[in-house]
């Protein structure tokens, strides 16, 4: 399974791990794109990112108004090539206080932002954006289709 | 040649669309969108060595010849009489202009003829009803209830465009607007892609017939055709003939192409395969070598996108299911695969 992530407003070098399910994929400084090739089994994944070492000094405070927090934002996710635009808000961000965040793609406290999908990645977004959207009856039909078309040539899904 | 019909025999040429699509594009969403369009349209087949001929004709850098036009109206009548199954009667009774395509001769008739009321079968190019419908041009389907009147003007194709087979009521048809004196445009960009066509334009009703090299060739964007009309005519694409006013360019790789390739050479080169393929799916090969014509089991495939793309408004039933072989054509491994895969013998 091919993760590539996209932050943005990286601010003050902060400190992320990125796992799928207990694989640690990174841990370091946030960068602004990670890409992975991750060894899956078929199912259900949990993508973890973990904000940490986010000490009270790296929020600058001046006259009861933030003026530098570090912090940074998931601007994109992309699992086997697809964009998962709007099902990335699928997702919570449990802060260490235990505050839940639904859909919340901001690393502000430390804590872990938490999206479960399922491998392969393909098959849950589109039954995941049915489910929603009432407007893909033939997504299943069509995605066995593709990944037969895709076996006969030797072709990655 | 034993055809075992299993289930999975029904949704094969569904699967092939998915490989075709699948080998074309780099993922889902591009290959269903493909799948969903595959077997519609009617464009020529992309052969390797005839687009190597047409880019190398292009790069000759000889466009500015004008007699690239007047070789290419000499010559494109004796090749289209060169064809070993078909043939046209009458054609040397017309004048032979350059035009754009067939559209440009479709345009030309439209204008001549404006004062009438056009009429068409079901099925015929869309062209035709979104240039009328867009225009607010008078105009109606031929149908029982409302048939062929004289002050009308008749646009065919032959082959017709809804099945690539020639229409059955076209002589019946010609005959008709020859006793009411109702001009016709027979629109021929089908023949040379097809076999086993006796086109007769003897009728005096006929005032234009067009051909086209865009089916045949994959040269659809460089716009090469021939119109014939008749001596009286002497219009503006008549007036630009003459004075060699023209796409030379075209009217150059016209040349390249009928030089290089028979009237018949589509038609003679992919006609097993058509109806290998149109054996293994059940549908029926169209005289046209590009098309077959599906059953419901197709209905998917019909019009409808088709029909949305012109913006018609039109009940995509009243056409048949004419599919495009143009991709099963430019992808025969793929097929060959599927067969065997679900081993099917043809």
């Amino acid at each position: 399974m091919k993760i590539q992530l996209q932050f943005k407003n990286i601010v003050d070098d902060p400190r992320c791990r990125i796992l799928i399910n207990d694989q640690v994929l990174f841990a370091g400084i946030t960068q602004p794109q990670h890409a992975f090739d991750v060894d899956a089994s078929e199912g259900a994944c949990r993508l973890t990112i973990v904000h940490h070492d986010k000490a009270p000094e790296h929020t600058i405070v001046e006259n009861g108004i933030i003026v530098r927090d570090r912090s940074f934002e998931l601007e994109r996710c992309v699992i086997d090539g697809y964009d998962l635009q709007e099902l990335v808000w699928h997702s919570q961000f449990v802060a260490d206080d235990g505050a839940v965040y639904n859909s919340c793609l901001f690393f502000g406290p430390n804590g872990e932002f938490q999206l479960d999908f399922e491998n392969p990645a393909l098959r849950w977004i589109l039954r995941t954006r049915h489910e929603k959207n009432n407007n893909d009856p033939y997504w299943a039909e069509d995605y066995e289709s593709y990944v037969r078309a895709c076996r006969l040539l030797n072709k990655s899904i | 040649m034993a055809l075992p019909v299993t289930a999975q025999m029904l949704t094969l040429h569904k699967q092939l669309a998915w490989m075709i699509a699948a080998r074309n594009v780099p993922d889902f969403y591009q290959s269903r969108d493909q799948v969903q369009h595959l077997y519609q349209g009617s464009q020529a087949i992309r052969d390797d060595l005839i687009l190597h001929k047409v880019n190398h004709a292009l790069g000759r850098n000889s466009w500015q010849h004008a007699n690239n036009l007047t070789y290419f109206k000499q010559d494109f009548a004796p090749w289209l009489q060169e064809h070993s199954s078909s043939c046209i009667t009458g054609l040397e009774q017309y004048q032979p202009n350059f035009s754009a395509g067939t559209t440009q001769a479709f345009d030309s008739f439209y204008f001549r003829h404006r004062a009438r009321r056009f009429r068409c079968f079901v099925g015929e190019y869309f062209y035709h009803l979104k240039t009328w419908l867009s225009n607010n041009v008078n105009w109606s389907f031929i149908t029982p209830s409302d048939p062929l009147v004289a002050g009308d003007a008749l646009v065919i194709s032959a082959p017709f465009c809804d099945t690539g087979s020639m229409h059955p009521d076209y002589d019946s048809v010609i005959a008709h607007c020859n006793r009411l004196g109702i001009p016709v445009l027979v629109d021929a960009c089908y023949y040379v892609i097809s076999g086993g066509v006796n086109l007769d334009v003897t009728a005096e009703c006929i005032d234009t017939v067009a051909f086209s090299l865009s089916k045949a060739f994959p040269v659809a964007n460089l716009r090469i055709g021939m119109r014939y009309t008749r001596t009286a005519v002497f219009d503006g694409q008549s007036l630009h003939d003459a004075i060699n006013y023209n796409n030379t360019l075209s009217a150059q790789v016209g040349n390249m192409l009928i030089r290089n390739y028979s009237s018949d050479y589509i038609y003679n080169h992919y006609r097993e395969q058509q109806l290998e393929f149109c054996n293994a799916m059940e549908i029926v090969p169209s005289d046209s070598v590009l098309f077959a014509v599906g059953n419901n089991n197709w209905d998917e495939y019909n019009r409808s996108n088709l029909l949305q793309q012109y913006q018609l408004t039109l009940d995509s039933a009243l056409f048949a299911n004419r599919i495009c072989l143009t991709s099963v054509f430019e992808h025969w491994d793929l097929f060959e695969l599927l067969k065997n895969e679900n081993t099917i013998t043809v």
